[in-house]
């Protein structure tokens, strides 16, 4: 499909972390870079696939499928790509209050308590079918995936304000 | 928890710390203080028994994320030469990390989408210290850049700690970009008096005001009492039949007394209000004006646009009916309720319940009501959104065969907008008659409390029909002055966003010394410069050159590397970090800001032009310019035969910032903008960055007469519009790399060298093409 776009294959690759903590990638016969990082293609739709590995900012492939690559190796890819995407989930709401221009969400998250303020009733927030995204006040992003799967409570206390 | 103030130096080094979104365990600790950090006792012994004690450590900061991800607290410590990191393991605080460091190690913090992690670069390799959340990210990047410093050049310069965490130094609460006040602590009083204070000219106006609402109220409180004496004294014991006519005759005087107070009354109030909020509009704009530009960079245009539109429009609204209706509400029920004690406090009693009842329900379920009718209204604004774009961009749509698609869409936003407006009105007409019960259900109370008076004799069946008019009355100023007081507190915040503008301080602004330079050489110096938007990432470093009057100079580099900042600095648009930039030898900040500014002209690749003529548009700079001046500037610029080509010629209109010009257009009209201010110092940003060859050629040849006897600047991507530069400066990531001629720059095959093959590759493969 593609002349410019390289994707890289599980066989191809040999991703191992460096005496130095880096993680180095060599791609047989062809170059090793030191430090790669990984971005995700589409973060939102699918978390799983195209991940782009650049190296000093400049992309030296795609991945297709993380699940090509065998154990090991995708731990290591994610634990890079959970240290750079790493987003709480929102489990459940105990209170969300108006306080002048901000809303003061009171939460309970997959990464435990978190009480944190949304700008405006709707400013931070992003809704896409049942997916809600929150950014608060102070640039932290917070993910409500199913918004549907909440308790009857949280969802009420939701919709108080959406 | 102990108060940690022992050490000289430690005060400062202790106020770095806990803030942002917090667990409930922290809370307590971050309520009390977001910025000064309590250590636990159990880390503090930690840094007794490893550190070398409380006085050796140079910061102490909380984190308020573990290793793993999960939210909790960990502590940074530096002391000496040590880098440490305090959690709990098993119940019990250690020292997780304590690794000592060298000269070339570095620490980083490498941001996510949501948290961001903080690594220590050692030789031997990388070591991860801690995790923090990006409420803490501004916090530890400061903080690194001051620990690098210690650990690189053993200085410690705590003062060069930029304390500008966004966060509330009374309560604690993080403020959001661009805010300096807390909304919840501000001084309301403080505030209002403020926004009273713009009342101040128009005194008279006032004291009229509040004349009127008194005796507009007096007279309204009057016919219902005429009509208790029109049943007591005439229509029950059918007497004084010839007061008929006096009585009805006063009681439609009222009314029309009552009609032309309103009146007058809406017509003073309006003046005073819209007068007002002129003078606050006007002022907030006289800020914006005068404020510098880093004030720009720390707000979004769309939030500072808001203040000015919406922001305005809420203090308005405060102005010309809070204000107005909140006092005639006041004087209308305390008026009707001293009446009504008057009349008969015992019944007064009774019929206060209902009052009460209706207050409390109007403040619990307005607000809610608010929220359907905001929704309401944002689904309507996206579905006009929508309809823009689908519409606008018609031919798109068109070409891609998207017809359906779109109209997929457009129904699922229709429904959206159809439920919400359902919603709300359904939740309206579930409400109203409940309030419309509340004040009805007075009525029945007046009858069965007042009629068993009647019958005891001690009122007459005249108070009990006024008491019914007066109870009527009563429900609409307690419903105003209800609602008001549920908008306050958004007027107030309001009212904070726009005070935060006009109270702002113009970053750059003259120096008390300033000194008058009415006229100019041109000589430009930078003397090691060092400049960062963000005091974290300077994008200059060091810099130092010179440029002498009436020479041209291009600078050369990569986006980013760092060019358009020289531009800023020079124009003074910002103040540099570190070092001086001179013009003919003395420090810009010394400079009359007017003046320096009368000497520079700058051309831009983003041409601005705004709404009016294209005479207006040149003259821009000098109002004052006559139609001959107009008409040279726009020779020299190589505008004139294109303004005659247009049927309305110079007095053509300019819409939407040139939206009815083409980019060469514009852009020449911006050279002539520049060309008839004669300055002394010339910028060319990017001038022929975005036209065709032929106009290129065309604005070169403008460009080339104006640059002549004036000290230019010129940054280009295309290194052949550069040509007649006498010098280049090749600009490589925030620093000056290399210097001098063409030809020499070539010789030297360095990064401008490389630079230029690529372009002649590039317009090979063009021209193959």
């Amino acid at each position: 499909m593609s002349e410019t776009t390289r994707f890289l294959s599980a066989s191809e690759c040999d991703f191992r972390e460096s005496e130095s903590g880096h993680l180095r990638l060599t791609v047989q016969k062809e170059f090793s870079c030191l430090d790669v990082v990984f971005r995700r293609l589409f973060p939102l739709k699918d978390p799983g696939h195209f991940v782009s590995v650049g190296d000093g900012g400049k992309e030296v492939g795609i991945i297709r499928d993380l699940t090509e690559f065998d154990r090991d190796t995708q731990a290591l890819i994610r634990l890079e790509l959970d240290f750079y995407y790493a987003v709480p989930e929102i489990t459940d709401i105990k209170k969300i209050k108006g306080e002048y221009d901000y809303f003061h969400w009171d939460t309970v998250t997959d990464r435990g308590p978190r009480s944190f303020y949304v700008k405006g009733r709707t400013e931070g927030l992003k809704i896409k079918g049942s997916h809600l995204q929150v950014t608060d006040i102070e640039n932290c992003r917070y993910e409500l995936p199913d918004v549907g799967a909440l308790s009857e409570s949280s969802r009420r206390i939701l919709e108080a304000v959406m | 928890m102990k108060s940690r103030s022992s050490g000289n130096k430690m005060d400062k080094s202790f106020r770095l710390g806990k803030r942002g979104g917090t667990s409930p365990k922290a809370e307590d600790n971050a309520n009390k203080s977001f910025l000064k950090i309590d250590l636990p006792d159990s880390v503090v012994a930690l840094v007794e028994k490893d550190l070398g004690g409380v006085e050796k450590l140079k910061i102490a900061m909380a984190s308020d994320m573990l290793p793993g991800g999960d939210f909790g607290e960990q502590w940074l410590l530096v002391a000496d030469e040590r880098i440490a990191v305090a959690g709990h393991v098993d119940g019990h605080v250690e020292l997780i990390h304590s690794l000592e460091f060298g000269e070339k190690d570095k620490l980083l913090v490498k941001p996510g989408i949501s948290t961001a992690v903080v690594d220590l670069q050692q030789e031997s390799g990388r070591h991860r210290i801690l995790r923090i959340s990006n409420a803490l990210q501004k916090d530890y990047s400061e903080a690194t850049r001051l620990i690098n410093d210690w650990i690189k050049k053993k200085e410690w310069n705590p003062e060069i700690f930029d304390a500008r965490r966004h966060a509330c130094s009374n309560c604690g609460r993080p403020l959001s970009k661009g805010m300096k006040i807390c909304p919840l602590c501000v001084d309301k009083r403080k505030m209002i008096r403020k926004v009273l204070s713009f009342l101040a000219p128009y005194r008279l106006l006032v004291m009229q005001l509040f004349l009127l609402m008194i005796v507009t109220t007096l007279v309204g409180l009057v016919n219902p009492y005429i009509g208790k004496i029109l049943i007591d004294d005439v229509i029950r014991p059918l007497k004084n039949m010839h007061w008929l006519p006096f009585l009805a005759g006063a009681m439609i005087l009222i009314y029309a007394a009552q009609t032309g107070l309103q009146m007058f009354n809406a017509m003073v109030s309006s003046k005073l209000g819209t007068h007002a909020i002129y003078d606050i509009r006007a002022t907030m704009f006289n800020r914006l004006q005068e404020l510098s530009l880093s004030f720009y960079s720390k707000h979004e245009a769309g939030g500072l646009i808001t203040r000015v539109n919406q922001d305005t429009g809420q203090l308005q609204k405060l102005l010309v009916d809070f204000i107005p209706y909140g006092i005639s509400s006041i004087f209308m029920t305390v008026g009707i309720l001293v009446i009504l004690f008057y009349m008969s406090a015992f019944l007064t009693l009774f019929v206060l319940v209902p009052v009460v009842v209706s207050v409390i329900f109007i403040y619990r379920v307005f607000p809610r009501f608010r929220i359907y009718w905001q929704r309401y209204f944002e689904k309507r604004s996206r579905l006009a959104s929508f309809v823009n774009d689908v519409i606008t961009g018609i031919r798109v749509v068109k070409a891609f065969a998207q017809e359906d698609a779109e109209l997929t869409r457009f129904n699922e936003q229709n429904k959206e907008y159809r439920d919400s407006a359902y919603e709300a009105e359904i939740k309206w007409a579930k409400t109203m008659p409940v309030i419309q019960m509340l004040t009805m259900v007075g009525t029945p109370i007046v009858w069965f409390v007042g009629g068993r008076l009647i019958f005891k004799g001690e009122i007459t069946l005249g108070t009990v029909i006024a008491y019914t008019g007066y109870l009527t009355m009563l429900f609409r100023p307690v419903f105003i002055l209800t609602r008001l007081a549920q908008d306050i507190p958004n007027t107030l915040a309001a009212a904070g966003r726009v005070f935060e503008i006009i109270d702002a301080e113009p970053e750059i602004a003259d120096a008390s010394d300033a000194i008058a330079m009415p006229e100019m050489e041109g000589n430009i110096e930078f003397r090691n410069v060092t400049f960062g938007y963000d005091m974290n990432k300077p994008v200059l470093e060091d810099v130092s050159f010179k440029i002498d009057a009436n020479e041209m100079v291009g600078l050369v580099g990569h986006s980013g590397a760092g060019k358009s900042t020289i531009i800023n600095l020079v124009c003074r648009l910002f103040d540099v970090d570190e070092g001086e930039v001179l013009v003919d030898g003395v420090d810009v900040r010394k400079i009359r800001y007017e003046d320096l500014r009368k000497h520079i002209g700058i051309v831009m690749q983003e041409t601005f032009l705004l709404n009016g003529t294209i005479a207006e548009n040149i003259a821009y700079a000098r109002p004052e310019a006559t139609v001959e001046k107009i008409i040279d500037a726009a020779k020299v610029a190589n505008a004139h035969e294109f303004i005659i080509s247009k049927p309305d010629g110079y007095d053509t209109e300019v819409k939407q910032g040139g939206a009815n010009l083409s980019v060469g257009e514009k852009q020449r009209i911006s050279i002539a903008r520049a060309v008839i201010c004669d300055p002394t110092i010339l910028i060319l940003d990017e001038a022929t960055g975005s036209v065709d060859l032929k106009t290129e050629k065309e604005i070169q040849d403008a460009l080339a007469r104006l640059i002549k006897e004036r000290t230019t600047i010129a940054i280009a991507h295309r290194l052949t519009t550069l040509k007649k530069a006498d010098r280049l400066f090749v600009v490589d990531k925030g620093e000056l790399k290399e210097m001098g001629t063409h030809e020499e720059l070539v010789k030297k095959k360095g990064i401008y060298s490389k630079l230029v093959k690529l372009q002649t590759d590039l317009s090979q493969i063009r021209g193959v093409a």
